[in-house]
């Protein structure tokens, strides 16, 4: 680009200059307290909380006192209105076949799964967990969990049975939901083994709730029962109020030593992620392809719950991006006149390796944003974007094609689980200054976001959505008053944050973030291998790439299967060493010996730089 | 395309529509369903497959429907007018439209009071335009609406033109475009 700056059109966004910006987040953070509790107002609450915030974070209390229906503020506030009669999801298989769910089918079918649920004994406060891909069932069993006050974990289909089984036994779910398997390139991707692995791993109580929309054999489970066997008897269930701080969800992140769980209080997770959502310019009347699946934070907050809060339509595929062509996202965008794009760095950069003209031979002209996240997406792959994919078929305003002058605006925005929505970013709805490619853009109102001078990117006061579960690592994350979020950043042209990536060992493989502790466990487990050390090294295309050391010897092809079956292919090392004695003394040295840094930058520490 | 909505199901090709595989609209047939409707009887390559023909009386035990006499507002004296029907379907709790005119009905006040879930219509710039599709949308206000047979550039304008009032679903891979 000739520019640093890029101004979307105004005529389609209310864009605003740097100072009114500015002016908006300051009195934001000047009493961020304050500005979340008006906006907590937006929910429906069946009793009002007595105090905002209460205690000392991480350990304070949002929302106090404040009972809810977590149901009726996703789905239920809908009903009597005009959204209810309008489409909520728009599912598409690989093969092509489409399926229609408004409003009202979805809470048909939310509610007799929730019936299904009761009758199996799933009450307030038991957990549930989830393992499908993005599918009208998988969304249909998320507010079904919500509406028996029970909160769910989805799990990523990408995790092999290990993983699976580890949050298996770390949630004890009273019921697990699955598919039977999903189309990959045309193949038949079977998930019923990883489950029945898992379930059988993790020796848990549970009972198996399985869409069969593949038509697989269903292999002898204990306690499994067909989700049409479970609809046809009827049940239903009343929607269940729940304290503001209960949980609402919960995930498992990646730390260094392992994947450990995280919950999140049901007021201050639905206030954050209706906000944001909002000011993203989820509507009535907009689609949403968001390509990120249920199981990562993206998927949870703007696949499923903050866009159906907000009465939009959200188009659901489960098939490979590649299939039968790289354009298959923009026959989508094409198809079901999608209005927002929500996908990952990595992704624009695997899309930016094919010829432009496979995407431009499609009309997607309804496209109004193109919302990117999960790693930093750099400026080469954001200008790439802006003029291949964000420039319009007809030449309006801002817009001409034969120039590929760009018109729909590519935003990035910063995300991290335990935050649990977008924290920095140009919010299309709300606050919308120019974009300066290669960064994450502005800090979001309500996040008091900084940059110390070693380069931690760090968060000053507390969040709605902050976990009331969390690892040890977590709570030591705000030992010196702050939370840190493990993320080096730096700040760009006019005071803009640019995410660097992981200031620790936890890798970010194509925007997966992923845990090396647990592959080096996984490993562990191999006969021959008497330790192993992981540790990410940087890619043009990953963003990073693990590289394996193992002290031992073993097959290096049974090294990868291992990794691939117990962890994720996400994971398939870009190197495997074996050394008699592992010479790294920690991750962190690994990874600076593979970044090229011979020794860690000293820690800085307490000096701030005062930005925004 | 098969497309699910609610419990019907519908398989859209380029020339018509089969929902449930029980009611055939513009499908040449014969052998596909039980009842058939054609928005051109006379023209029907087929023939008349005699069982629904608009007027004929048919008392189906699933669903019900009412056929409607494309109008023209303007008559063009001196040239003949095919004769073209449009059809409302109930189904179970879900109401289809199939709008077989080539043009907007001047009065459509029968099908106005209803709550359309799917609308079907064809679109070519020569015949129903964009233009007037999109107002047909924003007097029905359906659901869901989707173009059974359109060019590639009628179709993306009538979406343009559509999509704040409905959802609008282009059977883009009707016409093969992608490839592999």
């Amino acid at each position: 680009m000739s520019s640093q700056r890029v101004v979307p059109p105004i005529a389609r966004f209310k864009v605003m200059t740097l100072a009114e910006y500015k002016k908006v987040y300051h009195e934001s953070i000047r009493d961020p307290v304050s500005f979340w509790a008006n906006l907590s107002r937006a929910l429906i609450w069946e009793k009002p909380w007595i105090s905002a915030l209460s205690g000392k974070p991480p350990r304070a209390k949002w929302f106090d006192g404040g009972q809810l229906s977590p149901y009726r503020n996703v789905l239920g506030r809908h009903r009597d209105t005009s959204v209810w009669g309008r489409v909520a999801t728009i599912y598409e298989s690989e093969d092509g076949d489409v399926e229609i769910s408004t409003y009202r089918h979805l809470d048909e079918l939310a509610g007799r799964i929730a019936g299904w649920l009761k009758a199996q004994g799933v009450a307030k406060g038991d957990w549930t967990l989830l393992y499908a891909p993005p599918c009208p069932e998988a969304v249909a069993f998320m507010l079904a969990s919500l509406r028996v006050g029970a909160p769910f974990e989805p799990v990523f289909t990408g995790f092999g049975w290990y993983e699976l089984a580890k949050r298996v036994k770390n949630r004890s779910p009273k019921v697990i939901f699955t598919v039977d398997g999903y189309k990959r390139r045309g193949k038949e991707i079977s998930l019923l083994e990883n489950v029945k692995k898992a379930v059988e791993a993790s020796n848990a109580a549970t009972k198996l709730l399985v869409s069969n929309r593949l038509g697989l054999k269903i292999p002898t489970l204990r306690e499994a029962c067909l989700l049409d066997e479970a609809l046809r008897e009827n049940y239903s269930a009343e929607s269940r109020i729940v304290e503001a701080g209960d949980p609402i969800f919960g995930l498992h992140p990646g730390y260094e030593e392992d994947f450990k769980p995280v919950s999140f209080p049901a007021g201050g997770y639905l206030t954050q992620a209706y906000a944001t959502s909002y000011w993203l310019g989820l509507k009535p009347l907009e689609v949403l392809f968001n390509t990120v699946w249920p199981g990562w934070i993206t998927g949870v907050t703007y696949l499923a719950l903050g866009p159906l809060m907000n009465g939009a339509t959200i188009v659901l595929y489960d098939g490979a991006p590649d299939w039968r062509s790289w354009d298959r996202w923009f026959s989508i965008l094409e198809s079901y006149a999608v209005t927002i794009l929500l996908t990952t760095s990595g992704a624009l950069r695997v899309l930016s390796k094919q010829s432009p003209e496979i995407y431009r031979k499609h009309d997607y002209d309804t496209l109004k944003a193109i919302l990117v996240t999960a790693e930093p997406l750099d400026a080469e792959t954001w200008s790439w974007a802006y003029r291949n994919l964000g420039t319009l078929r007809s030449p309006v305003i801002d817009s001409d094609p034969s120039a590929l002058s760009g018109a729909v605006p590519v935003v990035n925005l910063y995300i991290q689980s335990e935050i649990a929505t977008f924290a920095t970013g140009n919010l299309p709805s709300y606050t919308f200054p120019h974009i300066i490619p290669g960064t994450n853009g502005p800090p979001i109102p309500g996040f008091h976001l900084d940059i110390l001078n070693d380069g931690r990117l760090i968060l000053r006061s507390p969040w709605p959505a902050m976990p009331i579960e969390a690892p040890q690592e977590y709570w030591e994350r705000w030992s010196e008053g702050f939370y840190d979020t493990g993320d080096l950043a730096t700040y760009a042209t006019d005071e803009y944050i640019q995410v660097l990536g992981r200031r620790d060992a936890v890798m970010k493989i194509n925007g997966y973030r992923i845990s090396p502790g647990a592959i080096e466990k996984a490993l562990e487990t191999m006969t021959g291998v008497k330790r192993a050390l992981v540790a990410g090294k940087p890619d043009p295309q990953k963003f990073e790439a693990p590289v394996v050391v193992i002290k031992g010897k073993a097959d290096q092809e049974h090294v990868r299967n291992v990794i691939r079956e117990y962890i994720s292919p996400i994971a398939d090392p870009a190197d495997i060493q074996f050394a008699e004695e592992i010479k790294y003394t920690s991750r962190l040295e690994l990874k600076n010996k593979l970044k090229g840094i011979s020794k860690m930058k000293p820690f800085q520490g307490g000096v701030f730089s005062g930005k925004f | 395309m098969k497309l699910k909505y609610g419990s019907l199901i519908l398989d859209i090709s380029g020339k018509g529509v089969k929902i449930n595989s029980e009611i055939c609209v513009d499908v040449p047939g014969p052998d596909e369903c039980r009842y058939y409707f054609y928005s051109n009887p006379a023209g029907n390559a087929r023939g008349n497959p005699g069982n629904a023909l608009p007027g004929l009386s048919i008392e189906p035990k699933n669903f019900s429907f009412k056929a409607f006499r494309c109008k023209p507002c303007i008559e063009e004296h001196g040239t003949s007018v095919k004769e073209l029907y449009s059809y409302l379907f109930k189904i179970e709790d879900i109401t289809i439209y199939f709008h077989g005119c080539s043009y907007m009905l001047c009065s459509i006040d029968e099908v106005l009071g209803e709550k359309i879930d799917i609308l079907l219509l064809r679109l070519r710039l020569s015949l129903m335009s964009p233009e007037e599709a999109s107002e047909l949308v924003k007097t029905l206000k359906p659901t869901l609406t989707i173009p059974i047979s359109f060019d590639h550039e009628a179709g993306y304008k009538f979406r343009d033109l559509a999509f704040l009032y409905t959802q609008v679903v282009l059977p883009v891979r009707c016409s093969a475009k992608v490839g592999g």
